[in-house]
């Protein structure tokens, strides 16, 4: 071929793969096969907020720990702040997820201190905790929240994407949960908007907007990054703390009636 | 606007396939098969939660005293499967409940029925056996 | 040089246009392909999507009679099969002619060990009234189901991705992730309510092999527990775009004296239906209710 037609060819050749070369990422995060960020794997949060969302100083068993509130305080409207104190004077009884080993609901269950699974496919993602096995789907395929429902431990989750943000929106989240063990708590009006955002392959930023017209005075956030867990042939475990707790209470108890 | 509640029919009966009656968990141990009920009152809350949903009737007894009877019913995925939705049954509704007692001698039964009252009938989605 | 590049232009033009002609041309007395399924990237049968399990249970001739299923079936059909069990007419029928329960031995006499026969028996006279903790029926307890002790009246999703096949159980909220990367078994002293899952593709059948249970779940209710020994074999095979075949091979050397087989099937569920939460532990009354204390916040 002579040297005007190879000019040629290069000329369209770069022409028809703009439109992928745009599409590129510039970062290098993994890609699914739809294009979207591939956020399988296990991750897991590295700090205290499990706790207490709040700043905090150690105690026996608890680590110190800076709060993960923007603004530093969550807004409580003053009604709500005797719950506050008297879960927080409790809440070695009367914590439904550490007590009783409930679901903890969500934003709870992402920042125990327990890896969770995300299994991602492009109608649905689910988040597999290995916190009582606890898990909640993440409808992507566009459907509405259902009419009508009851609420549930973990809420209802729909998601969409934002560029390379997933934007998950949590209603219908059971008003029994606590946001942590130092007994910040919520109402049934309780509407959760997360984003998920990879800010390289290993690190998913976190954020939650929580609000709750019962029980906070405005919306407010909370933000923290997740660690990918790196071990080779890492996998969920179980922790079913249902069990534990089972055979604590009534291990030794007999049933009425019994013989 | 009270949610349109679905009736099963006949054909779901076919439907129904070899389900194991391994799954179901100990109706035995904590309701009595030889003691069925009916009972009539007005619906004061519904309680949904798994394994099972829960229906809380006033019924006056004999003498007139009215007693907060407390009714098992089914998943609460089978609720929301047959139709049931948060609305379905509000507080204050007059229902007509079958079901089996609790071998505790509680105001507690296992529910199977379901009647409201324009006389349709709802399956509780419940586990007690047939009714005769 | 224009004229080859017009060449070659126009004639891809020609071929892309007549080339489907000649397809559509084909005599129509060709029988028609074997249905094959639609592929997942890394080339595997695409499985994904919501089933209704059927079938796969430990169906056994001449089971003891036992408190629990004094009361037989439920009765009442379980509103499950609208929504997430059989999606048409020829999913039905198919379910009808398969084989379910035990296939293997033909004569479902289970090959069981006596010592373990008669252990079984024993635990089963402590249920009704359950004499302690360990004696009240594991799916009253919200004991993880294992392979068999879920109620298959719950969907099943399933999801893939390269190098996991991930079975999820609408019951229970439990979750199997099977890796199919290559990667071994955990180490023997890691003991799970769901074992632990390796999976290989043999052609179009993903077999997966399921070590390190625990001894703490329940088989049915004839059958309350199996031993630490236990061993399956699953293989799921799509047959049509309604049906995943099912079949399930239990060794347990404690228990039984040869490997039992069974044979199931997933049926498509009805478009549109979803996964739900099953919450167990939250919302059950009945430790309460069998013990007389504990009821959850305050005691």
């Amino acid at each position: 071929m002579n040297k005007r037609a190879v000019v040629l060819f290069a000329f369209w050749s770069f022409l028809l793969a703009l439109p992928a070369l745009a599409q590129a990422p510039a970062r290098g995060i993994p890609r699914a096969a739809d294009g979207k960020p591939d956020f399988n794997g296990l991750w897991q949060v590295l700090g205290t907020a499990a706790w207490d969302l709040e700043d905090h100083n150690g105690s026996l068993r608890m680590p110190a720990g800076q709060g993960v509130v923007e603004g530093g305080a969550i807004p409580y409207q003053a009604s709500a702040l005797p719950k506050k104190r008297e879960n927080f004077q409790t809440r070695d009884i009367n914590d439904p997820a550490e007590a009783a080993c409930y679901m903890p609901g969500i934003p709870r269950a992402t920042y125990m201190p327990f890896p969770f699974e995300i299994i991602q496919n492009p109608k649905l993602i689910t988040m597999s905790y290995e916190f009582g096995h606890a898990r909640r789907s993440i409808f992507t395929d566009g459907s509405p929240h259902p009419d009508g429902f009851p609420d549930f431990w973990m809420g209802d989750s729909r998601g969409r994407w934002e560029g390379d943000t997933l934007v998950v929106d949590v209603t219908n989240l059971d008003d029994r949960t606590w946001l942590d063990h130092a007994g910040n708590h919520h109402s049934d009006a309780l509407h959760v908007v997360e984003r998920y955002t990879m800010t390289d392959p290993d690190h998913i930023l976190y954020e939650a907007t929580l609000e709750d017209s019962k029980v906070f005075t405005r919306p407010w956030k909370i933000s923290m990054p997740l660690y990918r867990r790196m071990e080779k042939n890492v996998r969920i475990l179980e922790y079913e703390c249902v069990q534990y707790i089972q055979e604590q209470k009534y291990g030794n108890a007999k049933p009425v009636g019994a013989k | 606007m009270r949610t349109k509640l679905w009736v099963i029919t006949a054909t779901a009966v076919i439907l129904a396939m070899a389900i194991p009656a391994a799954a179901h968990h100990s109706f035995a141990a904590e309701f009595d098969g030889d003691r069925p009920v009916t009972l009539k009152g007005t619906v004061t809350k519904m309680d949904w939660v798994n394994p099972h949903s829960w229906i809380y009737v006033d019924v006056k007894d004999q003498s007139g005293k009215v007693v907060n009877w407390r009714f098992e019913m089914g998943p609460v995925n089978a609720l929301l499967r047959m139709g049931w939705r948060k609305d379905s049954i509000p507080a204050g509704t007059a229902v007509e409940i079958q079901g089996y007692r609790a071998k505790s001698g509680q105001p507690v039964a296992n529910a199977k029925q379901v009647k409201l009252p324009d006389g349709r009938e709802l399956f509780s989605g419940g586990s007690a056996p047939n009714l005769p | 040089m224009r004229r080859t590049l017009l060449h070659i232009a126009v004639a891809s033009i020609l071929a892309a246009g007549v080339l489907p002609s000649l397809h559509a041309q084909r005599p129509q007395d060709q029988t028609p392909a074997k249905w094959t399924p639609a592929r997942t990237p890394d080339g595997h049968p695409d499985m994904q999507g919501l089933w209704a399990r059927r079938g796969a249970a430990l169906t056994e001739a001449n089971a003891p009679k036992t408190p629990l299923s004094e009361f037989g079936a439920t009765g009442q059909p379980y509103p499950t099969v609208f929504n997430t069990g059989v999606s048409t007419p020829q999913a039905a029928a198919a379910l009808a002619n398969r084989p379910a329960g035990v296939i293997e031995p033909a004569n479902r006499m289970l090959p069981w060990r006596p010592e373990a026969d008669a252990a079984r028996r024993e635990f089963l006279s402590n249920m009704i009234p359950p004499a302690s903790l360990k004696y009240v029926e594991a799916s009253a307890r919200c004991v993880p189901p294992g392979l068999l002790g879920g109620d298959d009246r719950h969907p099943y999703q399933i999801v893939q991705r390269p190098g996991s096949f991930v079975l999820m159980y609408e019951y229970n909220h439990v979750t199997r992730v099977v890796y199919t990367d290559g990667r071994p078994h955990v180490g023997p002293n890691i003991r799970l309510y769901m074992g632990d899952s390796i999976g290989k593709w043999e052609g179009d059948t993903l077999v997966v092999d399921t070590t390190n249970f625990n001894d703490k779940t329940s088989f049915s209710q004839a059958i309350p527990f199996h031993s630490d020994a236990l061993h399956t074999t699953e293989r799921f095979t799509m047959v049509d775009p309604y049906i995943i075949d099912y079949q399930l091979t239990i060794e347990d050397p404690k228990l039984f004296t040869a490997p039992i087989r069974i044979a199931g099937a997933f049926a498509a569920a009805a478009k549109g239906s979803e996964m739900l939460e099953f919450a167990c532990a939250e919302g059950s009354q009945t430790l309460p209710n069998i013990f007389g204390f504990g009821e959850f916040p305050g005691q």
